[in-house]
């Protein structure tokens, strides 16, 4: 799995990518893309808040904090709204690509922050003979 | 080659120690941004970089006419894991911490 994420103004080139985090996983890609698109899964693993994606062009998506997260955020005197973080879905390809936009909901009090990003996730086959 | 000798033989070298201490400062450079920060030939960074590659530590992405170079950090966190358990690593944390503050004063 691949993990791109972009930030800015597109220019010619397209986003400009910002952090790119890559892992071999010795599973199927469509393991890999059911345990990042089923908030059932995907729940799991971050910051611990399920998220679900309307899987076309377009669609809606959002990250909705588990009750651990809402507890710590409650501790730390951060009040938590509903939804954590909020986007549109750009580019479905499964189980290969998913291309979403992401804007954090949660800071301390104040407005959400303006700087949308975006985001590339691909699953991919490992090359034959590559480790892992 | 197992993934984890090809992370442990790519840092054993202090050249790709520092090309991803200048990733770790500011990711995405080009190889002409990195091969003015380090006293070596084009062709030597190249080749650090490409260690550094296989070993999943840097990974390349296009942008436009350019090639960034980006920290990828997820094999150290797996050689963390690997030692460092859920139940010990806020114990080990907590002497990291200390030793980091202590030292920057």
């Amino acid at each position: 799995v691949t993990t791109e994420t972009t930030q800015g103004a597109t220019t010619a080139a397209g986003p400009r990518p910002v952090q790119v985090h890559s892992v071999y996983i010795k599973a199927t890609p469509e393991r890999i893309w059911q345990a990042i698109t089923d908030p059932e899964w995907n729940g799991r693993y971050g910051y611990g808040a399920p998220s679900t994606f309307e899987l076309q062009p377009g669609g809606a998506f959002r990250s909705v904090p588990g009750p651990a997260m809402i507890e710590g955020a409650r501790q730390m005197g951060w009040p938590l709204p509903d939804t954590a973080v909020d986007g549109e879905v750009v580019e479905v390809d499964p189980p290969h690509r998913l291309v979403q936009t992401w804007r954090w909901r949660w800071t301390r009090g104040r407005r959400p922050r303006g700087s949308p990003g975006s985001s590339t996730r691909s699953p991919r086959a490992a090359d034959p003979g590559s480790a892992g | 080659v197992a993934d984890d000798d090809l992370v442990f033989r790519a840092l054993a070298d202090p050249t790709r120690r520092l090309l991803l201490d200048l990733l770790f400062a500011r990711d995405g450079r080009t190889l002409t941004e990195l091969e003015q920060e380090v006293e070596m030939t084009r062709f030597g960074v190249m080749k650090h970089l490409r260690v550094l590659e296989d070993a999943g530590l840097v990974v390349r992405r296009r942008h436009g006419r350019e090639t960034l170079h980006f920290l990828n950090p997820v094999p150290i966190r797996l050689v963390h894991d690997r030692w460092i358990g859920k139940y010990t690593e806020h114990g080990v944390a907590m002497l990291a911490d200390l030793k980091h503050d202590q030292e920057e004063q």
